[in-house]
């Protein structure tokens, strides 16, 4: 033990794997730890030891030290949507009986009316009335099914043609193959012509379709509602089926029933209902450029609320390229987000499948103050899952692209977080252009800017052997190299941040590993390129050992004098990790930035 | 229950049988290290075998995604460091206090390089065998399920809060000679 750590810290760290302290002690401790390394040292031992200790005892009854996973808990998570059967022994002894995992899944059957599927995070249960359970029903619904949804969202398709979405909670009963009753939920409901007369029925509404598309709000407390999208449907109230309880609505027409069974008008709200399983959510004010509520008249900045995201921090806001933040620069339209100092931004969304990964995308620049930089990052679920960019940020030309590379959510909805600290000067980091997809591999430098050079120069690697240059994660090979905008190669402005690569000449290379690929996944490499005045050099991509192709060619060969987006033909991952080498196969030199991947499509299912 | 071999019938399940067995090869071989990544970060938290459990159907329902070779470990504790949070997110609305975020954040990335369990283990055995009888005894009140140290006081005639500092000695003199045993073996 570290003579200079308290004498009764390791007496309070055992407190704490015990369960002792209380939480005056563990706020202390707490600190203490983040101020020590030799502290944290300590701890870590005598919590490897702590576990160690709990092990050894356990197997000394015989007990497993692991996890038992039963079967019934992986059934219990009900989270597959297709037709599965699956099942797996393991060789190790202890898992044996902990790991096996049994999933059938049985084909519709005859008197099956309708096939459901479920969101990942929905938690549901499927009763029948012959009291079958899944998962040997299968995601089917009979004539006296009932389904009780009390998370996520389910999609059903009736065989005579209905389609329905309903979000929890929910719980409802197949009468017929034309009538369903629904004691709560929300739901939408398509209903073609040869199903006309199917029927809702809720404690307060009973709704028959007349040919439609509908929605229904059946909360469980409080008023039900039905909102007419296109076609009609005849609704009355249960007990008051004579004529006069009838009414027709048309399409663009909404009721709600109060409590002495009156139709009361209400206005039509389609956005309410969703009319398919939900996919990732669009993020709202990506660019910064909605106007609404943004209110910078007090001052020249634009501190302030940004519409549509959380702000943390006294001095975050958003600016138009007329005031001095952003000194005539945006990413796209007329406006960016700043955060000066320290602070973030955030937004919630929802539509994340727990089980994939996602990868946030940005640009950024700095206000560009004497000597300012800026460390970033980004995370979903409130930072659970983050990527911080390796380089700190300071004044670029073009705004820079940050690639967070795949990140983890816990559930459907997740909030996403950028995050700026000033770590240098008066720093203020702007932010544009915010976007999230299905996870792709962050290509580490992929702008060639982590090498920051002087204004206008240019280096370049003269051997045939591997040289590095300062931070950035490329190798170069004779000919190859970065260079800043304004250099004697005469480039057009980098596209990207204030730096590009260049292949001079026949055997110039550079290489890197790319990281965070999922294998079977299908992608697409992006980047920008241009030939130099005075002859171009054709350029080749080697990924995985392989070319990537463009239209069909291996090798591609840019205009002169400007750059233009290239886009590769899409190839799927055959690893985690791919290397990447970029060479030139003829005289000439070539310029290109702005690398990076798109996701395409999922790997093919194995089953 | 057999290994599918490549002679099954079923091509679907012989296909990933292989496969497999090195995903539960791996996943068997570290759950050890998972488990003291875990207490280290929920540290004195009764739900520690939870969340090894919740890390492990993780890990069994991305089995898809796992290639042989790769560093299964540093793909467990990631998995595990979500699952301690997702945990830490639902117990924080019971009120219930954690380490802060950032020691965790500091913890868990300074774990991977100071865990090495199955050296934990070895070097342990031979300390406690260096304990005393009634020592072992003490180590044992503690740690094997359905005793206590009040049981043990019982027992014993001692008051509890002597043989709760008594333990604690133990413990820094097993610290101390595991420690130092692992440091001898790889000087």
């Amino acid at each position: 033990m570290n003579d200079q750590l308290p004498k009764d810290l390791e007496r309070r760290i055992l407190q704490l794997l015990d369960g002792e302290l209380d939480g005056n002690g563990l706020k202390q401790l707490d600190a203490e730890l983040q101020g020590d390394k030799h502290a944290r040292e300590l701890y870590l031992h005598a919590a490897a030891l702590h576990s160690a200790l709990q092990n050894h005892h356990m197997s000394r009854l015989g007990l497993p030290c692991v996890s038992i996973i039963s079967t019934e808990r992986l059934l219990a998570q009900q989270r597959r949507q297709q037709v599965r059967f699956s099942l797996m022994a393991a060789a190790a002894l202890i898992l044996i009986s902990a790991l096996v995992l049994w999933m059938i899944m049985v084909p519709p059957t005859a008197d099956s009316l309708a096939s459901f599927t479920i969101t990942p995070d929905a938690t549901f249960a499927l009763t029948h009335t012959d009291g079958e359970q899944p998962p040997s029903g299968g995601n089917t619904l009979r004539e006296g099914s009932r389904l009780q949804l009390s998370s996520g969202t389910m999609e059903a398709e009736f065989t005579i043609g209905v389609r329905c979405v309903i979000e929890a909670p929910c719980d409802l009963v197949v009468l017929s193959d034309k009538r369903i009753s629904m004691a709560e939920g929300v739901a939408w409901f398509k209903v073609p012509p040869p199903a006309i007369g199917f029927t809702i029925e809720t404690p307060q509404l009973t709704i028959v379709d007349l040919g439609t598309e509908f929605g229904i709000l059946a909360p469980a407390a409080g008023q039900h509602e039905v909102h007419v999208i296109t076609g009609k449907v005849e609704i009355s109230t249960p007990g008051r089926q004579a004529k006069a309880g009838k009414l027709t609505l048309q399409a663009g027409q909404a009721r709600r029933v109060d409590a002495n069974g009156n139709f009361l008008k209400t206005a039509l709200d389609s956005t309410r209902f969703m009319s398919a399983l939900p996919t990732l959510a669009v993020i709202r004010n990506a660019n910064f450029d909605s106007l609404e509520k943004i209110d910078n008249s007090l001052n020249n900045v634009g501190y302030g609320t940004i519409p549509n995201w959380a702000t943390s921090g006294e001095t975050v806001g958003v600016s138009n390229i007329d005031q001095p933040f952003l000194d005539q620069r945006a990413h796209s339209g007329t406006h960016a987000a700043f955060i000066q100092g320290q602070g973030a931004i955030s937004q919630s969304l929802r539509g994340f499948d727990p089980s994939k990964l996602y990868t946030v995308t940005y640009f950024v620049s700095e206000r560009g103050l004497p000597g300012a930089a800026t460390r970033n990052s980004v995370s979903l679920d409130l930072g659970s899952s983050f990527y911080t960019q390796p380089d700190p940020i300071r004044k670029t030309d073009a705004f820079r692209r940050i690639v967070s590379g795949p990140l983890h959510v816990f559930g459907p909805t997740a909030n996403i977080e950028i995050r700026a600290q000033s770590i240098q000067g008066d720093a203020s980091l702007l932010i544009d252009s915010v976007s999230i997809s299905r996870a792709v591999p962050a290509i580490r430098d992929g702008g060639f800017e982590t090498a920051m050079l002087a204004a206008r120069q240019f280096v370049q690697a003269h051997l045939p052997e591997a040289s590095t240059l300062d931070s950035s994660s490329w190798t170069f090979h004779q000919g190859a190299g970065i260079i800043t905008n304004g250099s004697a190669f005469n480039a057009p402005p980098a596209p990207e941040g204030s730096q590009a690569a260049v292949l001079q000449n026949q055997g110039a290379a550079m290489e890197t590993t790319i990281v965070g690929f999922e294998p079977g996944v299908t992608y697409r490499l992006h980047f920008e390129a241009s030939g130099r005045h005075g002859g171009t050099a054709e350029l080749q991509f080697i990924l995985g050992g392989k070319p990537l192709r463009f239209h069909d060619s291996d090798a591609l060969s840019p205009s002169i004098g400007r750059y233009q987006s290239f886009t590769s033909d899409e190839f799927q991952a055959t690893d985690d990790n791919l290397p990447l080498r970029i060479h030139s196969t003829s005289e000439g030199a070539t310029f290109f930035d702005d690398l990076h991947f798109e996701f395409v499509a999922e790997a093919a299912e194995n089953h | 229950m057999a290994v599918p071999s490549s002679n099954d019938p079923n091509p679907e399940i012989a296909g990933d049988g292989r496969q497999l067995q090195e995903f539960v090869r791996e996943l068997t071989a570290v759950q050890g290290r998972i488990r003291a990544f875990i207490v280290s970060l929920m540290p004195g938290s009764p739900d520690v075998q939870d969340v090894l459990q919740e890390t492990n159907l993780t890990l069994w329902k991305s089995r898809d995604r796992f290639r042989p070779g790769t560093n299964f470990q540093a793909w467990a504790f990631t998995i595990s460091r979500l699952e301690v949070m997702h945990h830490r997110a639902r117990a924080k609305r019971h009120g219930h206090a954690h380490l802060s975020d950032k020691l965790l954040g500091m913890l868990a990335d300074e774990i991977p390089t100071m865990i090495d369990h199955e050296n934990y283990l070895h070097a342990l055995e031979a300390c406690m065998s260096k304990l005393t009888h009634s020592q072992r005894e003490l180590i044992e009140a503690r740690y094997l399920p359905k005793n206590s140290l009040e049981m043990h006081a019982g027992i014993t005639g001692r008051k509890a809060p002597a043989l709760r500092i008594a333990l604690m000695r133990i413990r820094t003199a097993l610290r101390e000679c595991v420690q130092h045993s692992i440091d001898q073996k790889f000087a």
